[in-house]
Protein backbone atom coordinates (compact mmCIF):
# COMPACT_ATOMS: atom_id res chain seq x y z
CA UNK A 1 0.00 0.00 0.00
CA UNK A 2 1.42 3.30 -0.99
CA UNK A 3 0.79 6.74 0.50
CA UNK A 4 0.49 9.40 -2.22
CA UNK A 5 2.56 12.54 -2.11
CA UNK A 6 1.11 16.01 -1.46
CA UNK A 7 2.41 19.43 -2.43
CA UNK A 8 4.28 20.89 0.52
CA UNK A 9 2.42 24.22 0.37
CA UNK A 10 -0.42 26.02 -1.33
CA UNK A 11 2.03 28.34 -3.08
CA UNK A 12 3.92 25.30 -4.36
CA UNK A 13 0.98 23.95 -6.35
CA UNK A 14 0.02 27.42 -7.61
CA UNK A 15 3.54 27.97 -8.92
CA UNK A 16 3.61 24.51 -10.46
CA UNK A 17 0.33 25.08 -12.32
CA UNK A 18 1.43 28.58 -13.34
CA UNK A 19 4.72 27.06 -14.48
CA UNK A 20 2.80 24.55 -16.53
CA UNK A 21 0.81 27.32 -18.19
CA UNK A 22 3.65 29.79 -18.72
CA UNK A 23 5.53 28.48 -21.70
CA UNK A 24 6.75 29.46 -25.12
CA UNK A 25 3.24 30.50 -26.18
CA UNK A 26 3.22 33.37 -23.70
CA UNK A 27 6.30 35.02 -25.14
CA UNK A 28 6.10 34.00 -28.80
CA UNK A 29 2.59 33.00 -29.82
CA UNK A 30 0.50 35.61 -28.02
CA UNK A 31 2.26 38.75 -29.34
CA UNK A 32 2.13 37.46 -32.92
CA UNK A 33 -1.58 36.63 -32.64
CA UNK A 34 -2.42 39.97 -31.02
CA UNK A 35 -0.46 41.99 -33.58
CA UNK A 36 -1.95 40.00 -36.48
CA UNK A 37 -5.56 40.01 -35.31
CA UNK A 38 -6.46 43.56 -34.41
CA UNK A 39 -3.84 44.82 -31.96
CA UNK A 40 -5.52 46.15 -28.82
CA UNK A 41 -8.93 45.03 -30.13
CA UNK A 42 -7.72 41.40 -29.96
CA UNK A 43 -7.75 41.79 -26.21
CA UNK A 44 -11.56 42.08 -26.22
CA UNK A 45 -12.28 38.51 -27.42
CA UNK A 46 -9.17 37.36 -25.57
CA UNK A 47 -10.37 38.66 -22.20
CA UNK A 48 -13.92 37.39 -22.84
CA UNK A 49 -12.50 33.93 -23.56
CA UNK A 50 -10.31 34.25 -20.45
CA UNK A 51 -13.42 34.76 -18.29
CA UNK A 52 -15.90 32.34 -19.88
CA UNK A 53 -13.52 29.65 -21.08
CA UNK A 54 -10.11 29.79 -19.42
CA UNK A 55 -10.98 30.46 -15.78
CA UNK A 56 -14.04 28.10 -15.69
CA UNK A 57 -12.14 25.27 -17.37
CA UNK A 58 -9.23 25.73 -14.96
CA UNK A 59 -11.71 25.51 -12.06
CA UNK A 60 -13.16 22.34 -13.58
CA UNK A 61 -9.72 20.71 -13.84
CA UNK A 62 -8.64 21.70 -10.33
CA UNK A 63 -11.94 20.47 -8.87
CA UNK A 64 -11.96 17.16 -10.73
CA UNK A 65 -8.27 16.63 -9.93
CA UNK A 66 -8.69 17.19 -6.21
CA UNK A 67 -11.73 14.90 -6.17
CA UNK A 68 -9.77 12.16 -7.93
CA UNK A 69 -6.85 12.60 -5.54
CA UNK A 70 -9.16 11.82 -2.61
CA UNK A 71 -9.50 8.36 -4.14
CA UNK A 72 -5.78 8.13 -4.92
CA UNK A 73 -6.29 8.67 -8.64
CA UNK A 74 -3.80 10.94 -10.37
CA UNK A 75 -4.73 10.85 -14.02
CA UNK A 76 -7.80 11.34 -16.17
CA UNK A 77 -9.00 7.71 -16.54
CA UNK A 78 -9.34 7.13 -12.79
CA UNK A 79 -10.49 10.66 -12.08
CA UNK A 80 -13.22 10.58 -14.75
CA UNK A 81 -14.52 7.22 -13.52
CA UNK A 82 -14.59 8.13 -9.85
CA UNK A 83 -16.03 11.60 -10.43
CA UNK A 84 -18.84 10.54 -12.73
CA UNK A 85 -19.43 7.04 -11.41
CA UNK A 86 -19.68 5.93 -15.05
CA UNK A 87 -17.33 3.10 -16.07
CA UNK A 88 -17.18 4.31 -19.71
CA UNK A 89 -15.77 7.66 -18.61
CA UNK A 90 -12.37 6.11 -17.86
CA UNK A 91 -11.82 5.40 -21.58
CA UNK A 92 -12.41 9.06 -22.42
CA UNK A 93 -9.72 9.79 -19.84
CA UNK A 94 -7.10 8.03 -21.95
CA UNK A 95 -6.87 11.25 -23.98
CA UNK A 96 -5.66 13.00 -20.83
CA UNK A 97 -2.71 10.60 -20.63
CA UNK A 98 -1.75 10.17 -24.30
CA UNK A 99 -2.53 13.76 -25.38
CA UNK A 100 0.06 15.42 -23.11
CA UNK A 101 2.57 12.70 -23.95
CA UNK A 102 2.23 13.53 -27.66
CA UNK A 103 2.91 17.19 -26.87
CA UNK A 104 5.91 16.17 -24.80
CA UNK A 105 7.41 14.14 -27.65
CA UNK A 106 8.08 17.31 -29.66
CA UNK A 107 8.02 20.01 -26.98
CA UNK A 108 11.16 18.69 -25.34
CA UNK A 109 13.04 18.88 -28.64
CA UNK A 110 12.09 22.55 -29.04
CA UNK A 111 12.97 23.11 -25.38
CA UNK A 112 16.41 21.67 -26.05
CA UNK A 113 16.92 24.21 -28.88
CA UNK A 114 16.53 26.90 -26.23
CA UNK A 115 19.24 25.34 -24.10
CA UNK A 116 21.46 25.09 -27.16
CA UNK A 117 20.89 28.72 -28.11
CA UNK A 118 21.50 29.84 -24.49
CA UNK A 119 24.87 28.12 -24.88
CA UNK A 120 25.54 29.85 -28.22
CA UNK A 121 24.59 33.21 -26.65
CA UNK A 122 26.97 32.56 -23.77
CA UNK A 123 29.87 31.58 -26.01
CA UNK A 124 29.29 34.56 -28.34
CA UNK A 125 28.65 32.29 -31.33
CA UNK A 126 25.16 33.71 -31.71
CA UNK A 127 26.47 37.27 -31.69
CA UNK A 128 29.00 36.40 -34.32
CA UNK A 129 26.19 34.92 -36.46
CA UNK A 130 24.25 38.16 -36.00
CA UNK A 131 27.23 40.19 -37.27
CA UNK A 132 27.55 37.91 -40.29
CA UNK A 133 23.74 37.88 -40.79
CA UNK A 134 23.73 34.10 -40.62
CA UNK A 135 21.40 33.52 -37.65
CA UNK A 136 18.78 31.75 -39.76
CA UNK A 137 21.53 29.57 -41.24
CA UNK A 138 22.79 28.72 -37.74
CA UNK A 139 19.25 27.85 -36.68
CA UNK A 140 18.53 25.81 -39.82
CA UNK A 141 21.75 23.82 -39.52
CA UNK A 142 21.15 23.30 -35.82
CA UNK A 143 17.67 21.81 -36.09
CA UNK A 144 18.58 19.63 -39.06
CA UNK A 145 21.47 18.15 -37.02
CA UNK A 146 24.19 19.60 -39.28
CA UNK A 147 25.90 21.62 -36.53
CA UNK A 148 28.27 19.50 -34.47
CA UNK A 149 29.60 20.02 -30.97
CA UNK A 150 31.94 17.42 -29.48
CA UNK A 151 33.56 14.66 -31.48
CA UNK A 152 31.22 15.28 -34.38
CA UNK A 153 28.09 14.77 -32.29
CA UNK A 154 25.19 16.89 -33.58
CA UNK A 155 24.75 19.82 -31.19
CA UNK A 156 20.98 19.47 -31.32
CA UNK A 157 21.24 15.83 -30.24
CA UNK A 158 23.61 16.68 -27.37
CA UNK A 159 21.34 19.40 -25.98
CA UNK A 160 18.30 17.21 -26.53
CA UNK A 161 19.78 14.40 -24.43
CA UNK A 162 20.84 16.90 -21.76
CA UNK A 163 17.35 18.43 -21.64
CA UNK A 164 15.84 14.95 -21.55
CA UNK A 165 17.99 13.97 -18.55
CA UNK A 166 17.11 17.21 -16.73
CA UNK A 167 13.39 16.63 -17.31
CA UNK A 168 13.31 13.06 -16.12
CA UNK A 169 15.72 13.88 -13.29
CA UNK A 170 13.18 16.38 -11.94
CA UNK A 171 10.28 13.94 -12.41
CA UNK A 172 12.34 11.24 -10.71
CA UNK A 173 12.56 13.33 -7.55
CA UNK A 174 8.77 13.31 -7.33
CA UNK A 175 6.13 15.93 -6.74
CA UNK A 176 7.43 17.90 -3.78
CA UNK A 177 11.19 17.37 -4.09
CA UNK A 178 11.30 17.57 -7.86
CA UNK A 179 8.45 19.42 -9.54
CA UNK A 180 7.62 21.75 -6.65
CA UNK A 181 11.24 22.67 -5.96
CA UNK A 182 12.10 23.45 -9.58
CA UNK A 183 8.98 25.61 -9.94
CA UNK A 184 9.84 27.52 -6.77
CA UNK A 185 13.13 28.47 -8.42
CA UNK A 186 12.08 28.75 -12.05
CA UNK A 187 8.93 30.86 -11.69
CA UNK A 188 10.57 33.77 -9.80
CA UNK A 189 13.46 33.54 -12.27
CA UNK A 190 11.10 33.69 -15.28
CA UNK A 191 9.38 36.77 -13.85
CA UNK A 192 12.69 38.41 -12.91
CA UNK A 193 14.23 37.87 -16.37
CA UNK A 194 10.96 38.79 -18.08
CA UNK A 195 10.67 42.04 -16.16
CA UNK A 196 14.32 42.85 -16.95
CA UNK A 197 13.60 42.51 -20.68
CA UNK A 198 10.27 44.35 -20.25
CA UNK A 199 12.06 47.35 -18.70
CA UNK A 200 14.83 47.25 -21.28
CA UNK A 201 12.37 47.25 -24.18
CA UNK A 202 10.25 50.04 -22.71
CA UNK A 203 13.31 52.27 -22.39
CA UNK A 204 14.30 52.01 -26.08
CA UNK A 205 13.93 55.32 -27.95
CA UNK A 206 10.91 55.15 -30.27
CA UNK A 207 9.17 52.30 -28.42
CA UNK A 208 5.98 54.35 -28.80
CA UNK A 209 5.75 53.09 -32.40
CA UNK A 210 6.17 49.49 -31.31
CA UNK A 211 3.55 49.78 -28.61
CA UNK A 212 1.27 51.56 -31.08
CA UNK A 213 1.47 48.62 -33.48
CA UNK A 214 0.78 46.18 -30.67
CA UNK A 215 -1.96 48.05 -28.86
CA UNK A 216 -3.77 50.52 -31.16
CA UNK A 217 -7.12 48.80 -31.63
CA UNK A 218 -8.50 47.92 -35.04
CA UNK A 219 -12.17 47.54 -34.11
CA UNK A 220 -13.16 46.32 -37.58
CA UNK A 221 -11.30 43.08 -36.78
CA UNK A 222 -13.95 42.24 -34.18
CA UNK A 223 -16.39 41.54 -37.00
CA UNK A 224 -14.20 38.69 -38.26
CA UNK A 225 -15.02 35.23 -36.76
CA UNK A 226 -11.38 34.20 -37.26
CA UNK A 227 -10.28 36.80 -34.69
CA UNK A 228 -12.62 35.32 -32.06
CA UNK A 229 -11.49 31.80 -32.90
CA UNK A 230 -7.82 32.74 -32.62
CA UNK A 231 -8.36 34.59 -29.32
CA UNK A 232 -10.20 31.59 -27.85
CA UNK A 233 -7.54 29.23 -29.16
CA UNK A 234 -4.83 31.32 -27.58
CA UNK A 235 -6.56 31.14 -24.19
CA UNK A 236 -6.73 27.38 -24.55
CA UNK A 237 -3.05 27.00 -25.43
CA UNK A 238 -1.76 29.44 -22.86
CA UNK A 239 -3.63 28.30 -19.78
CA UNK A 240 -2.68 24.63 -20.01
CA UNK A 241 -6.35 23.65 -19.93
CA UNK A 242 -7.59 20.61 -21.83
CA UNK A 243 -4.26 18.82 -21.50
CA UNK A 244 -4.71 16.83 -18.33
CA UNK A 245 -1.72 18.37 -16.56
CA UNK A 246 -3.73 20.51 -14.13
CA UNK A 247 -5.96 17.53 -13.41
CA UNK A 248 -2.90 15.54 -12.33
CA UNK A 249 -1.26 18.36 -10.37
CA UNK A 250 -4.52 19.06 -8.52
CA UNK A 251 -4.79 15.40 -7.50
CA UNK A 252 -1.79 15.96 -5.22
CA UNK A 253 -3.46 18.61 -3.06
CA UNK A 254 -5.19 17.85 0.23
CA UNK A 255 -8.88 16.98 0.11
CA UNK A 256 -9.98 20.14 1.96
CA UNK A 257 -7.53 22.55 0.33
CA UNK A 258 -8.84 25.53 -1.63
CA UNK A 259 -9.01 25.16 -5.41
CA UNK A 260 -10.98 28.26 -6.41
CA UNK A 261 -8.44 30.89 -5.36
CA UNK A 262 -5.43 28.74 -6.20
CA UNK A 263 -6.71 28.18 -9.73
CA UNK A 264 -7.51 31.87 -10.21
CA UNK A 265 -4.03 32.80 -8.95
CA UNK A 266 -2.35 30.56 -11.51
CA UNK A 267 -4.52 32.04 -14.27
CA UNK A 268 -3.62 35.56 -13.11
CA UNK A 269 0.11 34.82 -13.02
CA UNK A 270 -0.09 33.35 -16.51
CA UNK A 271 -2.01 36.42 -17.74
CA UNK A 272 0.70 38.70 -16.35
CA UNK A 273 3.48 36.75 -18.06
CA UNK A 274 1.58 36.70 -21.35
CA UNK A 275 -0.12 40.06 -21.74
CA UNK A 276 2.14 42.37 -19.74
CA UNK A 277 5.58 40.81 -20.33
CA UNK A 278 5.07 38.74 -23.50
CA UNK A 279 3.04 41.45 -25.22
CA UNK A 280 5.71 44.05 -24.62
CA UNK A 281 8.90 42.34 -25.73
CA UNK A 282 8.90 40.72 -29.13
CA UNK A 283 6.60 42.69 -31.46
CA UNK A 284 7.24 46.23 -30.11
CA UNK A 285 10.98 45.57 -30.26
CA UNK A 286 10.77 44.18 -33.79
CA UNK A 287 8.79 47.20 -34.95
CA UNK A 288 11.25 49.69 -33.46
CA UNK A 289 14.39 48.01 -34.78
CA UNK A 290 13.16 46.56 -38.09
CA UNK A 291 10.47 49.12 -38.94
CA UNK A 292 6.75 48.84 -39.50
CA UNK A 293 7.19 48.12 -43.22
CA UNK A 294 8.84 44.79 -42.45
CA UNK A 295 6.29 43.75 -39.87
CA UNK A 296 4.28 41.48 -42.15
CA UNK A 297 7.42 39.56 -43.02
CA UNK A 298 8.32 39.47 -39.33
CA UNK A 299 4.93 38.02 -38.43
CA UNK A 300 5.02 35.55 -41.34
CA UNK A 301 8.21 33.84 -40.20
CA UNK A 302 6.11 32.26 -37.46
CA UNK A 303 6.77 31.84 -33.79
CA UNK A 304 9.97 29.79 -34.10
CA UNK A 305 11.41 32.12 -36.69
CA UNK A 306 10.63 35.03 -34.41
CA UNK A 307 12.07 33.42 -31.33
CA UNK A 308 15.20 31.90 -32.82
CA UNK A 309 16.04 34.20 -35.76
CA UNK A 310 14.48 37.60 -35.22
CA UNK A 311 15.03 38.00 -31.49
CA UNK A 312 18.77 37.19 -31.46
CA UNK A 313 19.19 39.64 -34.35
CA UNK A 314 17.20 42.31 -32.50
CA UNK A 315 19.09 41.89 -29.25
CA UNK A 316 22.32 41.78 -31.22
CA UNK A 317 21.69 45.34 -32.36
CA UNK A 318 21.49 46.55 -28.76
CA UNK A 319 24.26 47.22 -26.23
CA UNK A 320 25.07 44.11 -24.18
CA UNK A 321 23.47 42.09 -26.96
CA UNK A 322 25.01 38.76 -25.95
CA UNK A 323 23.70 39.14 -22.42
CA UNK A 324 20.20 40.01 -23.66
CA UNK A 325 20.25 37.00 -25.99
CA UNK A 326 21.29 34.80 -23.09
CA UNK A 327 18.53 36.21 -20.85
CA UNK A 328 15.97 35.65 -23.64
CA UNK A 329 16.84 32.00 -24.25
CA UNK A 330 17.29 31.21 -20.56
CA UNK A 331 13.88 32.74 -19.82
CA UNK A 332 12.31 30.63 -22.55
CA UNK A 333 14.17 27.50 -21.47
CA UNK A 334 12.89 27.77 -17.90
CA UNK A 335 9.40 28.56 -19.19
CA UNK A 336 9.71 25.44 -21.34
CA UNK A 337 10.97 23.12 -18.64
CA UNK A 338 8.23 24.00 -16.14
CA UNK A 339 5.71 23.19 -18.87
CA UNK A 340 7.34 20.01 -20.13
CA UNK A 341 7.57 18.36 -16.72
CA UNK A 342 3.86 19.03 -16.22
CA UNK A 343 2.96 17.18 -19.40
CA UNK A 344 4.96 14.05 -18.55
CA UNK A 345 3.46 13.77 -15.08
CA UNK A 346 -0.03 12.55 -16.16
CA UNK A 347 1.52 9.47 -17.80
CA UNK A 348 3.78 8.84 -14.79
CA UNK A 349 0.83 9.24 -12.40
CA UNK A 350 -1.23 6.89 -14.57
CA UNK A 351 1.34 4.11 -14.20
CA UNK A 352 1.79 4.79 -10.48
CA UNK A 353 -1.77 5.38 -9.34
CA UNK A 354 -3.86 3.44 -11.82
CA UNK A 355 -1.53 0.61 -12.82
CA UNK A 356 0.09 0.45 -9.38
CA UNK A 357 3.76 0.56 -10.39
CA UNK A 358 6.47 2.07 -8.22
CA UNK A 359 7.60 5.61 -8.97
CA UNK A 360 11.02 4.66 -10.34
CA UNK A 361 9.63 2.01 -12.68
CA UNK A 362 6.93 4.40 -13.92
CA UNK A 363 9.44 7.19 -14.60
CA UNK A 364 11.87 4.85 -16.40
CA UNK A 365 9.11 3.37 -18.55
CA UNK A 366 7.84 6.77 -19.67
CA UNK A 367 11.44 7.94 -20.18
CA UNK A 368 12.19 4.94 -22.40
CA UNK A 369 9.02 5.38 -24.46
CA UNK A 370 9.64 9.13 -24.76
CA UNK A 371 13.23 8.66 -25.87
CA UNK A 372 12.22 6.36 -28.71
CA UNK A 373 9.37 8.55 -29.99
CA UNK A 374 11.34 11.78 -29.46
CA UNK A 375 14.17 10.42 -31.60
CA UNK A 376 11.65 9.47 -34.31
CA UNK A 377 10.35 13.06 -34.08
CA UNK A 378 13.88 14.49 -34.21
CA UNK A 379 14.94 12.48 -37.25
CA UNK A 380 11.52 12.71 -38.88
CA UNK A 381 11.32 16.50 -38.63
CA UNK A 382 11.47 16.92 -42.41
CA UNK A 383 8.71 14.33 -42.78
CA UNK A 384 6.35 16.42 -40.66
CA UNK A 385 6.57 14.39 -37.43
CA UNK A 386 6.46 17.49 -35.24
CA UNK A 387 3.49 18.93 -37.16
CA UNK A 388 1.66 15.63 -36.62
CA UNK A 389 2.38 15.56 -32.88
CA UNK A 390 1.41 19.23 -32.57
CA UNK A 391 -1.86 18.64 -34.40
CA UNK A 392 -2.99 15.48 -32.60
CA UNK A 393 -1.56 16.25 -29.15
CA UNK A 394 -1.36 20.02 -29.04
CA UNK A 395 -4.55 20.94 -30.86
CA UNK A 396 -7.05 18.15 -31.54
CA UNK A 397 -6.73 16.32 -28.24
CA UNK A 398 -6.66 19.61 -26.32
CA UNK A 399 -9.97 20.91 -27.61
CA UNK A 400 -11.71 17.52 -27.51
CA UNK A 401 -10.47 16.74 -23.99
CA UNK A 402 -11.42 20.21 -22.73
CA UNK A 403 -14.92 19.77 -24.15
CA UNK A 404 -15.23 16.34 -22.51
CA UNK A 405 -14.15 17.76 -19.14
CA UNK A 406 -16.62 20.64 -19.30
CA UNK A 407 -19.50 18.29 -20.19
CA UNK A 408 -18.58 15.68 -17.56
CA UNK A 409 -18.37 18.36 -14.86
CA UNK A 410 -21.57 20.24 -15.63
CA UNK A 411 -23.79 17.52 -17.08
CA UNK A 412 -22.62 14.09 -15.92
CA UNK A 413 -21.40 14.90 -12.42
CA UNK A 414 -24.04 17.63 -12.43
CA UNK A 415 -23.64 21.33 -11.85
CA UNK A 416 -25.02 21.18 -8.28
CA UNK A 417 -22.48 18.63 -7.12
CA UNK A 418 -19.72 20.17 -9.20
CA UNK A 419 -20.40 23.64 -7.81
CA UNK A 420 -20.44 22.29 -4.25
CA UNK A 421 -17.15 20.48 -4.83
CA UNK A 422 -15.55 23.58 -6.37
CA UNK A 423 -16.56 25.68 -3.36
CA UNK A 424 -15.38 23.18 -0.75
CA UNK A 425 -12.56 24.82 1.21
CA UNK A 426 -12.72 27.84 -1.09
CA UNK A 427 -10.93 31.00 0.03
CA UNK A 428 -12.98 33.20 -2.28
CA UNK A 429 -16.67 33.52 -3.03
CA UNK A 430 -17.19 32.67 -6.67
CA UNK A 431 -20.03 34.77 -8.18
CA UNK A 432 -23.09 32.60 -8.86
CA UNK A 433 -23.15 33.71 -12.47
CA UNK A 434 -20.34 31.21 -12.99
CA UNK A 435 -22.77 28.37 -12.28
CA UNK A 436 -24.57 29.40 -15.44
CA UNK A 437 -21.27 29.92 -17.29
CA UNK A 438 -19.99 26.47 -16.27
CA UNK A 439 -23.24 24.74 -17.17
CA UNK A 440 -24.07 26.40 -20.48
CA UNK A 441 -21.58 28.95 -21.77
CA UNK A 442 -18.30 27.03 -21.44
CA UNK A 443 -19.50 23.73 -22.99
CA UNK A 444 -21.35 25.49 -25.84
CA UNK A 445 -18.39 27.81 -26.45
CA UNK A 446 -16.09 24.79 -26.63
CA UNK A 447 -18.32 22.88 -29.03
CA UNK A 448 -18.49 25.95 -31.30
CA UNK A 449 -14.68 26.28 -31.23
CA UNK A 450 -14.29 22.59 -32.01
CA UNK A 451 -16.64 22.72 -35.01
CA UNK A 452 -15.26 26.03 -36.31
CA UNK A 453 -11.69 24.82 -35.97
CA UNK A 454 -12.45 21.55 -37.77
CA UNK A 455 -13.99 23.49 -40.65
CA UNK A 456 -11.24 26.10 -40.95
CA UNK A 457 -8.06 24.12 -40.23
CA UNK A 458 -8.59 20.66 -38.77
CA UNK A 459 -10.17 18.72 -41.61
CA UNK A 460 -7.66 19.94 -44.19
CA UNK A 461 -4.81 18.68 -42.04
CA UNK A 462 -6.46 15.32 -41.39
CA UNK A 463 -6.93 14.61 -45.11
CA UNK A 464 -3.35 15.73 -45.85
CA UNK A 465 -4.40 18.73 -47.89
CA UNK A 466 -1.28 20.38 -49.25
CA UNK A 467 0.85 17.21 -49.17
CA UNK A 468 1.90 16.26 -52.67
CA UNK A 469 1.54 12.45 -53.15
CA UNK A 470 4.89 12.36 -54.95
CA UNK A 471 6.79 14.15 -52.13
CA UNK A 472 9.50 12.07 -50.53
CA UNK A 473 11.42 12.42 -47.26
CA UNK A 474 14.81 11.06 -46.28
CA UNK A 475 15.05 9.81 -42.69
CA UNK A 476 18.39 8.34 -41.62
CA UNK A 477 19.36 7.74 -45.26
CA UNK A 478 16.05 5.96 -45.95
CA UNK A 479 13.94 7.67 -48.60
CA UNK A 480 10.20 7.11 -48.45
CA UNK A 481 7.05 8.87 -49.62
CA UNK A 482 5.93 11.59 -47.23
CA UNK A 483 2.36 10.29 -47.32
CA UNK A 484 3.59 6.84 -46.25
CA UNK A 485 5.66 8.34 -43.43
CA UNK A 486 2.78 10.46 -42.10
CA UNK A 487 0.29 7.58 -42.33
CA UNK A 488 2.66 5.20 -40.53
CA UNK A 489 3.32 7.81 -37.86
CA UNK A 490 -0.42 8.33 -37.37
CA UNK A 491 -0.98 4.59 -37.05
CA UNK A 492 1.73 4.49 -34.39
CA UNK A 493 0.03 7.30 -32.44
CA UNK A 494 -3.28 5.48 -32.75
CA UNK A 495 -1.60 2.31 -31.45
CA UNK A 496 -0.43 4.26 -28.38
CA UNK A 497 -3.99 5.37 -27.67
CA UNK A 498 -5.31 1.83 -28.12
CA UNK A 499 -2.56 0.47 -25.83
CA UNK A 500 -3.54 2.96 -23.11
CA UNK A 501 -7.16 1.81 -23.36
CA UNK A 502 -6.18 -1.86 -23.20
CA UNK A 503 -4.15 -1.15 -20.04
CA UNK A 504 -7.13 0.71 -18.54
CA UNK A 505 -9.41 -2.23 -19.36
CA UNK A 506 -7.04 -4.77 -17.79
CA UNK A 507 -6.28 -2.69 -14.67
CA UNK A 508 -9.96 -2.06 -13.94
CA UNK A 509 -10.75 -5.73 -14.44
CA UNK A 510 -8.42 -6.50 -11.52
CA UNK A 511 -9.43 -3.59 -9.28
CA UNK A 512 -12.66 -1.82 -10.26
CA UNK A 513 -12.56 1.38 -8.19
CA UNK A 514 -10.52 2.67 -5.27
CA UNK A 515 -12.16 3.73 -2.02
CA UNK A 516 -11.98 7.21 -0.52
CA UNK A 517 -8.72 7.99 1.28
CA UNK A 518 -9.34 8.78 4.94
CA UNK B 1 -1.92 50.66 -37.15
CA UNK B 2 1.19 52.25 -38.65
CA UNK B 3 1.46 54.99 -36.10
CA UNK B 4 2.63 55.76 -32.61
CA UNK B 5 0.55 54.76 -29.61
CA UNK B 6 -2.76 56.62 -29.86
CA UNK B 7 -4.77 57.73 -26.78
CA UNK B 8 -7.21 54.85 -27.42
CA UNK B 9 -4.35 52.36 -27.74
CA UNK B 10 -2.73 53.74 -24.62
CA UNK B 11 -6.04 53.43 -22.74
CA UNK B 12 -6.42 49.83 -23.93
CA UNK B 13 -2.92 48.96 -22.85
CA UNK B 14 -3.16 50.62 -19.45
CA UNK B 15 -6.62 49.21 -18.70
CA UNK B 16 -5.57 45.68 -19.64
CA UNK B 17 -2.35 45.84 -17.65
CA UNK B 18 -4.21 47.32 -14.68
CA UNK B 19 -6.89 44.62 -14.78
CA UNK B 20 -4.25 41.89 -14.79
CA UNK B 21 -2.13 43.47 -12.08
CA UNK B 22 -5.22 44.02 -9.88
CA UNK B 23 -6.27 40.38 -10.37
CA UNK B 24 -2.77 39.25 -9.39
CA UNK B 25 -2.79 41.52 -6.35
CA UNK B 26 -6.23 40.26 -5.33
CA UNK B 27 -5.15 36.62 -5.57
CA UNK B 28 -1.63 36.69 -4.21
CA UNK B 29 -2.39 39.07 -1.32
CA UNK B 30 -4.86 36.44 -0.10
CA UNK B 31 -2.47 33.58 -0.73
CA UNK B 32 0.34 35.21 1.25
CA UNK B 33 -2.02 36.46 3.99
CA UNK B 34 -3.12 32.92 4.80
CA UNK B 35 -0.57 31.35 7.07
CA UNK B 36 -0.83 27.83 5.78
CA UNK B 37 1.26 25.26 7.52
CA UNK B 38 3.82 23.20 5.65
CA UNK B 39 2.23 19.88 4.86
CA UNK B 40 4.40 17.12 6.34
CA UNK B 41 6.00 14.48 4.20
CA UNK B 42 3.77 11.51 3.49
CA UNK B 43 4.41 8.30 5.33
CA UNK B 44 7.07 6.07 3.81
CA UNK B 45 5.93 3.28 1.59
CA UNK B 46 4.61 0.28 3.48
CA UNK B 47 5.20 -3.29 2.52
CA UNK B 48 2.51 -5.92 2.10
CA UNK B 49 2.46 -6.60 5.85
CA UNK B 50 1.90 -2.95 6.61
CA UNK B 51 5.36 -2.56 8.15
Amino acid sequence: MKQREYWSSKLGVILAVAGSAIGLGNFLRFPVKAATYGGGAFLIPYLIAFVVLGIPLAWVEWTLGRYGGKHSYGSAPGIFHVVTGKPWAKYLGSLGVIGPLLIYFYYIYIESWLLGFSWYALTGELMSAVHKSTVSELFGNYITLKTTLFEGMPAALFFFILTFIINFGIIGFGIRRGIEQINKIALPLIFFLGILLFIRVLTIPGINRGLGFMWNPDFSSLLKPKVWLEASGQIFFTMSVGIGAILTYASYIRKDQDVALSSLSSCAANGFAEVVIGGTIIIPLAIVLFGVDNVEQIAKVGTFGLGFNTMPALFGKMPLGSLLQFIWFTLLFFAGITSSISIIQPAVSFLEDEVGWKHGKSVLTIAGLSLVVCLVAVFGLSGGSIDELDFWGGTFSLVVFGTIEAILFAWVLGIDKGWEELNTGSHIRIPRIFRFVLKYVTPVYLIIILIAWMITDGWGFIVLKGVNPSDTVTILSLTIKKVVFITSFRLFLLALLIAANVIIFKVWKKRPLKPLVK
Amino acid sequence: MNETLTPVGFTFMVLTWTAIVVLNFFCFSRIFRDKTEEIPDPMPELDADGK
